[in-house]
């Protein structure tokens, strides 16, 4: 009996040695892996990103704008919040002439991984997004060269917009001397966190980056969550969510006035607006009829539909957080008698006196066509708008929209846009109303626009620059291809007893920063 | 002399009666919404968007600042309008087609049912919101793809019904007196077949409705500013927490009429069928 007690101990010992074993070797491993240890005191947060997208690496498609958004990748020049470009990666920057950009890289920088980031990490990173991303083109690279601390750029053509480009997400520097196949979960790059977990569809799993150059940030882990924008503000209010971006405006007012929660709101850079098809044999070819349709419109009441109270009415192409002097551009407004005006000018009257004008004895009826999930009630009342003026405008619901978008079978497109998606305002315009614009889908052409926009690749300074944009918003304004409707806010909503010095920024890809503070 | 109506019976009509009365009630506030209804339905109050219910607006305002009460009884004259027509293109198309087939049976009987088989192989309402997807979203479409889908439970219970019916000594008698196939079918089987029919239907008519509001909850039903139950169910969503009102109206009037067709569809049962328990 003694004998088989002792075996038992002896037994049980080893198991418990082999186990300890195990386990700090496990441990270690994954805390190598990590290359972060967490204390029980570690300070931890639980984040909702706005606009969920799969994937961090920066080269792939739009995946830069999720790895920028949880603060894991960087750019060589940034956007402040006050939408100011500033140096990051690059600590100064120089034009050399009409084709040459030179980029001193700032030193001491190092990679999450531990790694150096060299000038020459930075020249195969822009190559790698020049040529594995699908816009990597916009940045019209003709040769990137480096030259001691510097990186030289050559751009193929005259190109203004070039600078503005690399604050582009897509152009975050990645360490290329590592292997890369894994970038979808583990991009190496040099922001302020690093992802150790992703969960596709479900959570990034985000731990500070000990090699930070800007320093270590003070929360330590933060877990970004996939969660319904309506269901954000019930998350925070439950305590399962710390810092919650886009949530649904309709649910703001749960959070109004709470001692807990603070909400920061800033006017964001996206608009929302409704594209009128421009091509010849279409009804709304006519610009008569197309302002007509604009001037018909509240776009203050529309806002107050669309954005709660949490949105502002817009008539022109950039909401005024861009700046570029837009209060100099003369905006689309609402004057229902205009609108008449125009129906008139355009040869349209209500001749049987249903409440709908006709031309040519045919009543003028117009579609919108809406996914059919969509939310419909900015689109309700601008039918009932329409109607005030004589104007029949039915709405199609259908399952995908994509179809007659690319076939240009339709009379109204819904949408909404970033408009400075590189800082800058030019990528916008050249690609939804240029000649064989990617996102030119109205069909539209205007002689005055081309010519700005030529004028605009060969702005190099900013007074030029907001010159040619001021123009070129002028021109789309009259010419009404877009009815621009308002002007979305960025909200964030901070849990003050877990959070501070939370920054929102008017571009919606910065969101994490090492600025935060966590409140011990 | 006079029979005298049995206790379980009487309950049985009782019980009819009420339910009846609230459905016919149900069904005029929809028939009569034009008058019932103190604004027009697709009229917006922007001064009163997502106001709460009170004097001017008894089930509040949406997020135009439609009347939610106008639009609920308007609401009920195109759902129930609905439900109604497609439960009666699927009863009758049913009904014939499983008739039919148990009556002549053979070669005819093989190909309806193995078409019937190869229908509800498919989940039905996968199969619906499939199917409108493809032809496209509206209303006639919608009543177009839950017919094609739903005549098959009735082929199905009409075709067994017709099978025990048609060699009963009756039939075979009418049939040696010269009595006509469609004489038959009319004169003898259709009686016996539809009472029992009759129950499923009314009982069809709130799963109808339901499935009506589902799809239209999802965006497949009719297109907007049309008040329609399901529709504005599905609008309320967004507001569920700043604006309850638009998601509890429409939410409760649906409930209410499912039940009300269900229990209407059970108290025929128990008239055809009288039980002690009939309450």
């Amino acid at each position: 009996m003694r004998k088989t007690w002792k075996s038992c101990m002896a037994a049980m010992a080893a198991f418990s040695l082999l186990t300890a074993g195990y386990c700090s070797t496990a441990y270690c491993a994954d805390a190598a892996e990590a290359e972060t240890v967490e204390s029980s005191e570690d300070s931890h947060l639980n984040v909702a990103l706005f606009l969920w997208m799969e994937g961090l690496d920066p080269a792939d498609g739009w995946a830069g704008w999720t790895s920028a958004r949880c603060g894991i990748s960087e750019t060589l020049l940034t956007a402040d919040e006050n939408m100011d470009v500033v140096p990051c990666l690059a600590d100064s920057w120089e034009q050399v002439d009409d084709l040459t950009y030179k980029f001193h890289i700032r030193q001491g920088v190092k990679f999450s991984n531990g790694n150096d980031m060299t000038p020459q990490t930075v020249k195969e990173s822009i190559e790698r997004t020049a040529e594995l991303n699908s816009r990597g083109g916009n940045l019209n690279l003709e040769s990137v060269e480096v030259d001691g601390e510097y990186v030289i750029f050559k751009t193929t053509e005259p190109y203004s917009a070039f600078p503005y480009y690399l604050t582009e997400p897509m152009c975050s520097i990645v360490d290329t001397t590592v292997d890369t196949s894994n970038f979808e979960a583990d991009p190496i790059c040099t922001g302020p966190y690093r992802c150790v977990e992703y969960v596709p569809e479900q959570k990034y799993e985000l731990v500070a980056n000990q090699y930070y150059w800007g320093g270590v940030p003070d929360v330590d882990s933060i877990t970004v969550l996939n969660i319904a924008d309506d269901t954000k503000v019930s998350a925070m209010l439950a305590g399962d969510l710390d810092v919650a971006v886009g949530a649904s405006a309709t649910t703001l007012s749960l959070v109004e006035g709470n001692d807990h929660i603070q909400m920061v709101n800033v006017t964001g850079t996206r608009e929302s607006d409704l594209e009128i098809n421009c091509r010849e044999g279409r009804p709304t070819a006519d610009q008569n009829l197309r302002k007509a349709l604009s001037y018909a419109i509240d776009r203050d009441v529309i806002a107050q539909i669309s954005g709660s109270g949490y949105a502002a009415g817009l008539g022109k192409p950039f909401p005024d957080s861009v700046g570029y002097n837009m209060d100099q551009v003369q905006g689309q407004t609402y004057d229902t008698e205009k609108a008449k005006e125009c129906l008139e000018l355009a040869g349209y009257a209500d001749s049987d006196s249903n409440g709908y004008v006709e031309k040519d004895g045919e009543e003028l009826v117009l579609t919108i066509a809406l996914r059919s999930n969509a939310s419909t009630a900015v689109y309700q009342a601008m039918q009932d708008m329409w109607k005030e003026v004589g104007i029949h405008v039915e709405i199609e619901l259908m399952e995908n929209t994509s179809d007659i978008r690319d076939t240009g079978e339709f009379d109204f497109l819904g949408g909404g846009w970033q408009t400075v998606n590189n800082a800058d305002g030019q990528s916008y315009l050249k690609n939804r109303w240029t000649d064989g614009g990617p996102d030119n889908y109205t069909g539209y052409h205007s002689d005055a626009f081309q010519e700005v926009m030529e004028r605009l690749n060969q702005a190099f300074t900013y007074e030029d620059r907001v010159a040619c944009y001021v123009e070129a918003s002028q021109i789309i304004a009259d010419d009404c291809p877009t009815i621009f409707l308002c002007a979305n806010a960025n909200i964030t909503l901070v849990n003050t007893d877990k959070v501070t010095d939370v920054t929102v920024f008017p571009i919606d890809y910065y969101m994490i920063t090492n600025k935060w503070k966590a409140v011990k | 002399m006079k029979r005298k109506m049995s206790p379980a019976r009487t309950k049985a009509w009782i019980k009819f009666g009420l339910i009846a009365f609230f459905a016919l009630l149900f069904i005029s506030f929809a028939l009569f919404a034009s008058f019932l209804a103190p604004y027009d339905p697709l009229e917006s109050h922007y001064t009163h968007m997502l106001e709460a219910p009170g004097r001017s607006f008894f089930f509040g305002t949406d997020q135009l600042g439609r009347d939610l009460y106008s639009r609920i009884l308007y609401g009920g004259k195109s759902s129930l309008l609905i439900a109604f027509a497609v439960t009666g293109i699927v009863s009758f198309t049913g009904i014939f087609i499983g008739t039919a087939a148990g009556f002549f049976g053979g070669v005819f009987d093989n190909l309806l049912m193995r078409f019937s088989d190869m229908l509800m192989a498919f989940p039905g309402s996968i199969f619906t919101i499939a199917l409108v997807s493809f032809i496209g979203v509206g209303l006639p479409n919608l009543i177009l793809a839950m017919s094609l889908t739903g005549w098959t439970f009735y082929a199905r219970i009409s075709r067994s019904l017709v099978l025990s019916i048609k060699n009963n000594v009756y039939v075979e008698q009418a049939r040696l007196g010269g009595a006509s196939n469609v004489n038959i079918l009319m004169r003898y089987i259709m009686p016996n077949v539809l009472p029992s029919l009759l129950v499923n239907i009314f009982q069809d008519i709130g799963g109808k409705l339901l499935t009506i509001s589902g799809l239209s909850l999802l965006g497949l039903g009719s297109p907007p500013p049309a008040p329609e139950w399901g529709f504005m169910l599905s609008e309320g969503k967004n507001y569920m927490y700043s604006a309850p009102w638009m998601l509890i109206f429409p939410g409760l009037v649906i409930l209410i009429s499912v039940v009300i067709f269900n229990l209407l569809g059970d108290s025929i049962q128990d008239l055809m069928n009288p039980r002690e328990n009939a309450w």
